[in-house]
């Protein structure tokens, strides 16, 4: 049996269909995630812009950065790059494990690229740091949970470990760094 | 055809902003500012499968699998959901064309997602359109009983997707490592629809546990399961302050099933259904070792800053009702 | 026989008679047929057993989460019962009690480090059965001192805290004790009042447990009773 494809009913339905994701991860430390980068950058969300995919199957969404500071790679000074689901017209699509993003968020982003398209994040969300001001305005902090690679041994990941704190932007910065390499 | 009118429709991940979830997260949609739980309206769910295969697995084995992993849902007691197959297709499963579809689909640029499923709602209704799931043929797959080293099992990754198929999220039941040589591996899990799958050739994930019969069960039930579970509900505090995205687990000392929530709202309450009325034991942790987002909307902040902690207070959850208010209190790293 | 020894024989039997006075029964005593007493019981801790919160490892087997180590704390509690006496030496019992044990549940061995804990609730515990006592001496219910052995069993019923879940199950009791006897003279319609001892061996099957099997602990009553 073939579907029967019914492009004007299919067409209503989506014109008022929302839609979303959820997947299945390959988990990843940052070390991973900073040498596996393209590029690696801090910046201010200026546009989130939901458009179907070029073979027009689904809806994708390209993020517009304000690029801060690049911690690995440099793609200029505004970055665009795409995640699956967004809004579009009358619905919105959310994938379970990829990040969302609004206008003015601070993030810091893992991209990936395969040849000259537009990048994407790694990952999903693992590819994705939120930044955010403490509580007590005394500076900038990386709130998301950070995984740090093992150090030479096999390690446990504990829920609870005092030592996995809020990363200061700085110190994360630093660490991105150093385990991306160093590079620029 | 005149189009009927339609709201945005946002889709979110955290069912109820204003009151807690019963838990092991269902997806949520808001239709005209009420929060709709995303589910299948009518029984059989109706899916077609791919007619294409991938090395080690061929078109026919792929349906098979889907066959038993959709069995293995359909199968849990306390729950009526039933599909149906209605086909093979050359169709790709990543569009949305009104056809729930599920079969491999090369996607390098995910190259670290196993599969994923989608959705497409009704944006006037919150009724379910469609899902489908693709299986990353950028990985190399194996259907073989006993599983095969370097391949990831079909059946145990199909058994999580069709979890999400039927309307339920994540599971945080489960404990990974960092491994020397980079990356991290799950080394236990008590849910199917924990995020992070087993290594490759583990067939482990081919059967349920309690927390995700809980969930399916939840979202549609049998005449008896509402009569026949409980649920325990509460508060997680820190310093007199609602936590928001705290982990509770519940145990049941007699029977030894664990089933989890999350405090969902921003009073930092919590509620856990689709538990063996008895004696349990509460557990409360902090999700600070995952992509947050990958259970919770990212317009809220996750409270992580807390000690794993145990309720000092067994709690009873009777047969068809609720434990009663729990307070969990919690403390700083 | 002179005066004086008129009045001797007759101080002599009053004597006689001022001397049993306590056991009168012992040329004619009164035959008690039931018996009512209440007192304290005091049930030792009572395991329940160990479970381990589990997860399912890659390879199909388990590895803990945490631990768990479950036991009812020992009780003290009030217990009544009526005896009939069947025979000179056996007599059998209806008895009930009430105890409020608290119900303790270890956690420990997380393995996440949480600090180990001890859940706790209190269960309302009832019983209400019957036994057969077997006095280890003739005339034991008119004897001062008198031992016995006992056997019995009955209906358990544990209710948990805010009364929502009752668990149900069965008692059983072997032991031994002695009654002495304070009074046995007929007074205020009574035909004996004394103390009573007993040890037992309490075993209990299912209600509250977590891993199917019996379980038994120490078991001590004191009780004051009245004989009819």
């Amino acid at each position: 049996m073939t579907i029967n494809r019914a492009l004007p009913f299919l067409l209503l339905i989506l014109s008022c269909a929302a839609s979303a994701r959820a997947t299945v991860l390959i988990p990843a430390d940052l070390g991973e995630l900073s040498r596996d980068a393209l590029a690696i950058a801090r910046g201010r969300v200026a546009s989130v812009d939901a458009q179907w995919t070029e073979d027009r199957g689904t809806i994708e969404t390209i993020v517009t950065l304000e690029v801060e500071r690049y911690l690995k790679g440099r793609l200029g000074s505004t970055l665009r790059f795409r995640v699956p689901g967004g809004e579009l017209g009358r619905f919105r699509s959310i994938v379970v494990g990829a990040p969302e993003f609004a206008v003015d968020q601070r993030v810091v982003v893992f991209l990936g690229a395969r040849g000259p398209s537009v990048p994407y994040v790694l990952g999903l969300n693992q590819g994705v740091f939120r930044v955010s001001r403490a509580a007590d305005n005394s500076g900038w902090f990386v709130t998301s949970p950070v995984l740090l690679p093992a150090a030479g041994v096999s390690a446990r990941v504990v829920r609870g470990d005092p030592l996995r704190r809020a990363l200061a932007l700085r110190d994360f910065e630093q660490t991105v760094r150093t385990l991306a390499g160093g590079a620029k | 055809m005149k189009r009927p009118l339609s709201v945005i429709v946002v889709f979110a991940l955290v069912l109820g902003q204003s009151s807690p979830a019963l838990a092991y997260l269902k997806f949520g949609v808001s239709v005209r500012g009420q929060q709709v739980t995303l589910k299948w309206s009518q029984t059989p769910v109706r899916y077609f499968v791919s007619n294409t295969g991938v090395p080690g697995v061929s078109a026919t084995d792929f349906q098979s699998a889907m066959g038993r992993a959709f069995a293995t849902w359909q199968a849990v007691p306390t729950a009526s959901i039933s599909y149906q197959f209605a086909g093979v297709t050359s169709a790709n499963p990543s569009r949305d064309d009104g056809a729930s579809v599920l079969g491999f689909q090369n996607r390098p640029e995910l190259d670290r997602v196993l599969a994923s499923t989608s959705f497409l709602v009704d944006s006037a209704t919150g009724a379910l359109v469609e899902s489908d799931i693709f299986f990353n043929s950028a990985f190399a797959w194996s259907v073989a009983a006993a599983g095969e080293p370097n391949r990831f099992d079909l059946e145990s990754i199909a058994l999580h997707e069709i979890g999400h198929f039927s309307g339920l999220g994540h599971s945080a039941l489960g404990e990974t490592e960092l491994q020397s040589g980079g990356g991290r591996r799950v080394l236990s899990a008590e849910a199917v629809m924990f995020p992070i799958a087993f290594a490759s050739g583990s067939i482990a994930s081919r059967t349920l546990k309690a927390d995700d019969i809980a969930g399916i069960s939840d979202l549609y039930p049998d005449g008896d399961f509402n009569t026949s579970a409980g649920s325990v509900s509460g508060r997680v505090t820190r310093d007199g302050q609602p936590i928001f995205g705290a982990h509770v687990v519940a145990f049941n000392v007699a029977t030894g099933l664990l089933v989890g929530g999350f405090a969902l709202n921003a009073q930092g309450q919590f509620s856990i259904g689709g538990l063996s009325p008895g004696l349990h034991v509460l557990r409360v942790e902090p999700i600070d070792d995952a992509e947050v987002e990958s259970f919770f909307d990212s317009s809220r902040t996750v409270d992580i800053d807390f000690r794993v902690t145990f309720l000092d207070r067994v709690v009873v959850v009777p047969k068809g009702g609720d434990s009663g208010e729990v307070a969990l209190k919690v403390v700083r790293k | 026989m002179t005066g004086i020894e008129r009045r001797v024989c007759l101080l002599a039997g009053v004597a006689m008679l001022q001397a049993s006075a306590a056991f009168a029964q012992s040329a004619d005593p009164p035959r008690p047929r039931f018996e009512l007493g209440i007192g304290a019981l005091w049930i030792g801790r009572q395991p329940l057993g160990t479970k381990a919160a589990t997860e399912t490892t890659g390879a199909g087997g388990s590895t803990a989460l945490f631990n768990t180590s479950s036991d009812l704390a020992s009780a003290a509690g009030i217990d009544g019962r009526i005896g009939v006496r069947v025979t000179r030496s056996v007599v059998a019992e209806a008895e009930a009690s009430y105890l409020k044990p608290q119900l303790r549940i270890t956690i420990s061995g997380d393995v996440e480090g949480a600090a180990a804990v001890t859940a706790t609730e209190t269960v309302q515990q009832v019983t209400i059965g019957g036994g057969v006592l077997w006095y280890l001496t003739n005339r034991a219910w008119t004897r001062r001192f008198a031992p016995f052995v006992m056997a019995g069993g009955g209906y358990l019923r544990q209710l948990h805290d805010q009364a929502t879940l009752v668990e149900t199950g069965r008692f059983y009791q072997f032991g031994g004790g002695a009654t002495y006897l304070l009074a046995s003279s007929r007074h205020f319609h009574t035909k004996g009042i004394g103390a009573r001892v007993d040890v037992r061996a309490l075993i209990r099957s299912k209600g509250v447990a977590f891993d199917g099997g019996a379980k038994t602990s120490p078991a001590v009553g004191v009780s004051a009773f009245v004989r009819f």
